[in-house]
């Protein structure tokens, strides 16, 4: 046993791994979730938005990264037309439009929301920071119709938005690209809040930036989505992932130490042999 | 001759719109403000551009591949008809279109999900196999990566409430530290790298149209 | 039951496909790699024509002429493939790049040097809860020391103490690394989860 842990660990491992993700999937063990300090000051910041402020929102992300940026989406969008906010939204990853329609089939608005009046989607704009700085300056100077086709003039919410300097705050909602051009782009010329909904792995690089204020919060990953959506009382796909994610990191923790007690005891072994030989 | 029109006068092209853009946001002359925001609508025209630059190259490749018969030229052909079908239900019929989002979702959004997810298997595996306690700066790694693990664990503030706090002190303190120091050296060398191209030294992103 | 959605069977065969790179490189994995890439190139082919309208077309249309100038030289970016031409394609890499460089450059001086400079300083003494400020002697000192490290052209370990700070700073990016490795973890299975529900709800219909 001990020889196929160790010339051939990944067949068993790959097995375990499959069945230790599906079973908590498949009986939800109900196991208890705690709220960080993190998603708590993400939750505070969206609810002292008031009704008719404008929040820029950029969906930055793929399919790829959906079961973290698209949980955390629907979470923070419902917060904020609870709030009576309007958003407006863009992308600036070529797969941001199916992202989008994924997104709105998960949200219902709230009776008397309007596409047009409380949205609208600017669709894909290419050009990575040139694009943002070009809709941060002058939020029509780069397309003139929204993602539908329909033109800027015959949207009510395009007649209340110019430039940054008449959003609340900026959201973006990134599986890594062009998270950090956003402090350069909004923070720095406008000063106005940045939130952040990374992926995990983007987790570690964004803690300078807010340590230095330029981000305001940040949600790390499925684990904030799932916080926020308790936090915000409206369970959803997140909440779902949490008793397989403590599984499956169990299961990795004790890869690690038995990995590690192996090593040791090998080399225990080794330097023993090398005693007994000088002897 | 032709080394002022191939290669000086791009460079000066170069050298002098990032001139006027980096003038644009710092002084504040309402024409430059003008200029400078119809030069960035300019180069998003010419990004969406270059994305079809990839396409170009990957169908000549793959045409490629096809005429000489390489291993698997078959899936060659395969690529290329997939490529020409997602552009012609796209521009033809519609990215709303059911064509178009059926392709999308249950094809290149399986593979993309697919392929991001993957990672699990491998980062599981190398973490039996090589996460070790080699040596001193092995160990730092082993225990700062063994802390924020149990603290990123949704559950683990039910088995002691000072997990989650560690977790956060660690990503707050030493984390966002170590973080600051690729930030600040990163931006030293784009600041560098826009020195060299405002003094033309840098020529490598003018290389790839070709010498002549 | 098992769905009998032909689009889920799709999704189902490309997913074990994928999949099956982690026990082999097999034919299966292949034939999705070469999908991906075909429809990968052909998803941002649509996008590109989508901006090339919306952003280029249109705004000539409603009159602004001056964008026929980016479309023209959109256009000779395809000189490349043209032998003897391919110089041309350098007049509009020349215009995004100096352009994309300066608006990134103009913001990197304040927002990731001069601001974390400061955000850097931070009181080692006061009237707060003494762990800030041990916090905040932490952050001071890790950041110099590994920044220090980074200075590859001064051999630290020919200095007094250079060595002690060197080993400082390096510990302080294994922390980091250490956290990144946790990040990363919670994020790939995240990912994973999301294929695996797929696989049992949607396709085994458990």
């Amino acid at each position: 046993m001990s020889k196929i842990l160790r010339e051939k660990p990944h067949i068993p491992i790959y097995a375990l791994l499959f069945l230790l993700t599906a079973l908590p999937l498949l009986q939800p063990l109900g196991l208890p979730i705690s709220v960080s300090s993190t998603t708590k000051s993400f939750f505070e910041i969206i609810d002292e938005i008031e009704e008719g402020d404008i929040v820029f929102f950029d969906i930055n992300f793929g399919p790829g990264s959906w079961p973290e940026n698209g949980p955390q989406a629907v979470a923070v969008i419902k917060h904020i037309w609870a709030k009576g906010g309007k958003i407006l939204f863009f992308s600036l990853n070529t797969n941001g439009p199916q992202m989008y329609d994924k997104m709105m089939s998960q949200i219902q608005p709230p009776d008397g929301y309007e596409y047009g009046v409380d949205w609208v989607y600017l669709g894909f704009l290419s050009g990575g920071e040139t694009a943002q700085a070009a809709l941060t300056t002058d939020t029509w100077s780069l397309v003139q119709s929204d993602y539908l086709g329909k033109s800027l003039e015959s949207l009510p919410l395009m007649q209340e938005v110019r430039s940054a300097e008449d959003a609340k705050l900026l959201i973006c909602n990134t599986s890594g690209a062009l998270a950090w051009a956003w402090v350069r782009q909004w923070h720095e010329p406008y000063n106005k809040p940045y939130l952040l909904l990374p992926i995990g792995i983007m987790v570690p690089s964004s803690a300078v930036y807010v340590d230095a204020g330029q981000i305001a919060a940040l949600l790390p990953g499925s684990r904030g989505a799932a916080e926020y959506e308790i936090l915000s009382n409206r369970p959803g796909e997140a909440v779902t992932l949490t008793d397989t994610l403590t599984i499956q990191q169990a299961f990795i923790m004790i890869l690690i130490i038995i990995g590690n007690i192996m090593f040791l005891l090998e080399r225990q072994g080794k330097s023993s042999k090398n005693t007994r030989r000088a002897i | 001759m032709s080394e002022i029109y191939k290669k000086k006068i791009p460079l000066l092209i170069t050298a002098f719109f990032l001139f006027i853009v980096i003038l644009e946001y710092f002084l504040a002359v309402p024409f430059l403000k003008t200029v400078g925001l119809e030069l960035q609508s300019w180069a998003v025209l010419i990004v969406a551009f270059a994305i079809g630059l990839g396409g170009v190259n990957i169908t000549k490749h793959h045409l490629l591949r096809i005429s000489n018969r390489d291993e698997d030229w078959y899936l060659s052909i395969w690529l290329l008809f997939l490529l020409a079908l997602f552009v012609v239900v796209g521009i033809g019929f519609g990215q709303q279109s059911t064509y178009f989002k059926w392709l999308y979702i249950n094809v290149y959004g399986a593979l993309s999900s697919t392929t991001y997810s993957v990672l699990a298997l491998f980062i599981t595996s190398a973490a039996f196999r090589a996460f070790r306690a080699r040596n001193f700066d092995a160990s730092v790694l082993l225990i700062s990566g063994f802390l924020v693990l149990i603290g990123n664990t949704p559950a683990s503030a039910s088995i002691w409430g000072g997990f989650p706090l560690i977790q956060e002190w660690i990503m707050k303190v030493p984390t966002a530290a170590s973080t600051r120091v690729i930030v600040i050296g990163a931006a030293l060398g784009m600041v560098t790298l826009a020195l060299r191209i405002i003094t033309g030294k840098e020529t490598g992103f003018l290389g790839g149209a070709g010498e002549e | 039951m098992v769905s009998l959605d032909v689009g889920v069977w799709a999704a189902a065969l490309m997913t074990i496909g994928i999949y099956s790179l982690g026990f082999k490189y097999t034919k299966l994995y292949k034939f999705c790699e070469f999908t991906f890439v075909g429809l990968g190139t052909g998803y941002g082919i649509v996008l590109a024509w989508d901006n090339i309208q919306r952003i280029g077309i249109k705004s000539i249309s409603m009159g602004k002429i001056s964008f026929i100038i980016p479309m023209i030289l959109g256009i000779l970016l395809y000189a490349r493939f043209v032998p003897k031409m391919q110089w041309v394609g350098r007049y509009p890499l020349a215009v995004i790049t100096g352009i994309g460089t300066g608006v990134a450059v103009r913001g990197f001086v304040q927002a990731n040097i001069v601001k974390q400079i400061i955000a850097s300083a931070k009181p080692l003494w006061g009237t707060g809860a003494p762990l800030t400020y041990m916090n905040n002697l932490i952050i001071i000192v890790l950041t110099i020391s590994g920044l220090i490290f980074f200075v590859f052209t001064i051999p630290l370990e020919k200095t007094k103490g250079g060595s002690l700070i060197g080993k400082i700073g390096r510990m302080g990016l294994m922390i980091g690394f250490g956290a990144l490795f946790a990040n990363t973890v919670l994020s790939r299975y995240s990912f994973l989860i999301g294929r695996v529900q797929f696989l049992l709800f949607d396709f085994l219909g458990l």
